[in-house]
């Protein structure tokens, strides 16, 4: 499914990412004092991002996952169990 | 073994009653060229092809003074949300842009980006980030890096 902006800066807040701004803005979570993953969106319009699906596979989530963090199902501690499960973390 | 047609057998299996009327199949090299100049001229209004860019590639350099590309980085070309978008499967890595340009552009830039910010980090990367750091690390070299003997 597609990703807009506001989507995607909603997730990486939900979901604890840090951010800071470069040429795009770049977002990356930490667990356990590590850095896990990363992924970052371009600061340029406000429609669909063209590369949500890149995103998508950097936040290790599926199409119905990633449904589910924008529909508010799938939070924090949903995604961080997710990520020790996928053997991310 | 079939042996390849000559030119004049070419020559005179492309001509016409109205060609051979004038004599021309005595002279195929004149006639071919007739044949492909008439052929020429009624397609003109063929809108030549543009060359497309090649659905995937190996990237071979970052446009960043500091690293130096040792081995080339796969990249796969798609389009999405009608921008070009540059995948980098094994980083995990994308550029975009509204151009092929501005995509790789994009990706180099996001490449050399990725390398220094996990390098920063690397005794503290996850063990995917940590994969993609030991890629980053056998594929660039730093510019300053002493030379390998």
């Amino acid at each position: 499914m597609p990703l807009n902006a506001r989507e995607f800066d909603l997730i990486i807040r939900k979901f604890g990412f840090e951010t800071r701004n470069s040429r795009d803005l770049l977002a990356w979570l930490e667990i356990d004092g590590k850095r896990v993953v990363r992924t970052r969106r371009s600061k340029k319009g406000s429609g669909d991002l063209p590369m949500f699906h890149s995103i998508r596979q950097q936040l290790w989530l599926s199409d119905d996952e990633l449904s589910m963090s924008i529909a508010c199902t799938l939070g924090r501690e949903d995604y961080i169990a997710l990520l020790r499960a996928k053997g991310v973390v | 073994m079939v042996s390849e047609p000559s030119l004049r057998d070419f020559a005179t299996s492309v001509v016409s009653d109205e060609d051979n009327a004038r004599g021309a199949a005595s002279n195929p090299e004149m006639l071919l060229l007739e044949v492909t100049q008439r052929f020429i001229s009624e397609r003109a209004d063929v809108q030549p092809t543009t060359p497309t860019m090649p659905a995937e590639f190996k990237l071979g350099r970052l446009r960043d003074g500091r690293l130096r590309v040792v081995e080339p980085i796969d990249v796969r070309r798609t389009t999405e949300a009608g921008q070009i978008v540059l995948e980098a499967p094994e980083i995990n890595e994308f550029g975009y842009g509204d151009t092929h340009s501005e995509a790789l552009a994009n990706l180099q830039a996001a490449i050399a980006e990725l390398y220094f910010t996990l390098d920063a980090d690397k005794e503290r990367l996850g063990s995917d980030l940590q994969a993609v750091y030991v890629t980053l690390v056998r594929k660039l070299r730093r510019a300053d890096a002493p030379q390998r003997p």
